[in-house]
């Protein structure tokens, strides 16, 4: 089943997730477990409505990804929000959109194509595939970024010497 | 563990967090002082005649500084909208870039697909034309 914190597909019958060793809910369609509850299940009620899925934590750090030197076992336990955890392997989301609206529409949307691969490759448990589209999200997003800096600098260079060269020196 | 290319991948981080702000801050002085003058025309607005989803944006934020938002959603709506959450995003990229530890964003799945259809759905709306589309484009 998919683990609802992290996306990682375990067999089917798994307890805890083989990505994340977050305990996997019992029953699908697996109930978001909220903040630290456990699945609320016979207790003869109907459970009010889950809160919203906490936010996904990072895999474990073996896949050669920089944790900043934080390591994310044994922090993750019941009842604590995980959203302090720094992202494992980044979709560079923010640097494609900065890329397409400020520099270059068609190498920024390149950037945010790679950046839903990593998220899909994620969920899909291809942590490979997902380091690959990271590096490529973050390529591209240097060649709109830093490209469109370039071409910046250059167009202002050029304009900048024809004021000097017009005002007679 | 951190091997090497994880390292070298960190690195390309943290640059780029520095390039973009380098851009946003020497592009917004260039935009105050003289968008016309030093600030180059929309690549594929010269070639196609078509506006993309950034045309405008050097008009909206220019109309930001001067506290205009009307004229700023008349220029470029989407950029308008989005520049609270890209700068915000932006300072939690550079603060885990350079090793802070930082509330997770972006987490959510579909994120950058919404984004995608989102941007390519202004560019295609914009430059429809006609009441309501003309409203997207620069005016």
């Amino acid at each position: 089943m998919n683990c609802p914190y992290c996306g990682f597909v375990n067999a089917e019958g798994a307890t805890t997730c083989a990505s994340c060793d977050q305990q996997l809910p019992a029953a699908p369609p697996p109930p978001p477990a909220g903040y630290g509850q456990p699945p609320a299940e016979g207790y003869g009620y109907a459970p009010a409505p889950p809160p919203p899925a906490p936010p996904a934590p990072p895999a474990p750090p073996a896949y050669g990804q920089s944790t900043y030197g934080q390591p994310a076992y044994g922090q993750q336990g019941y009842g604590q929000p995980s959203y302090h955890q720094p992202a494992p392997i980044k979709n560079h989301l923010v640097m494609a959109i900065l890329a397409t609206l400020c520099c270059c529409v068609p190498l920024g949307a390149v950037g945010i194509i790679f950046a839903s691969q990593v998220n899909s490759k994620l969920a899909a448990g291809d942590i490979a595939g997902a380091e690959k589209a990271s590096k490529s999200a973050l390529l591209w997003s240097w060649l709109a970024i830093g490209g469109g800096a370039l071409i910046g600098i250059g167009y202002a260079a050029l304009v900048a010497v024809s004021v000097v060269a017009d005002s007679g020196f | 563990m951190r091997s090497a290319v994880a390292v070298r991948a960190n690195a390309a981080e943290r640059w780029l967090t520095v390039v973009a702000w380098g851009v946003l801050v020497v592009g917004g002085l260039l935009l105050v002082t003289g968008r016309d003058r030093f600030v180059p025309p929309c690549a594929f607005r010269t070639l196609s005649g078509l506006f993309c989803p950034g045309c405008g944006s050097g008009r909206a934020l220019v109309a930001l500084f001067r506290f205009d938002l009307p004229a700023a959603l008349r220029a470029n709506a989407l950029v308008v909208g989005a520049l609270p959450f890209t700068l915000a995003a932006l300072a939690l990229e550079t603060a885990s870039a350079w090793g802070f530890t930082v509330p997770r964003i972006g987490g959510w799945r579909h994120s950058p697909t919404v984004v995608l259809v989102v941007i390519i759905a202004f560019w295609v709306l914009r430059n429809l034309g006609g009441w309501p589309w003309e409203l997207l484009a620069p005016h």
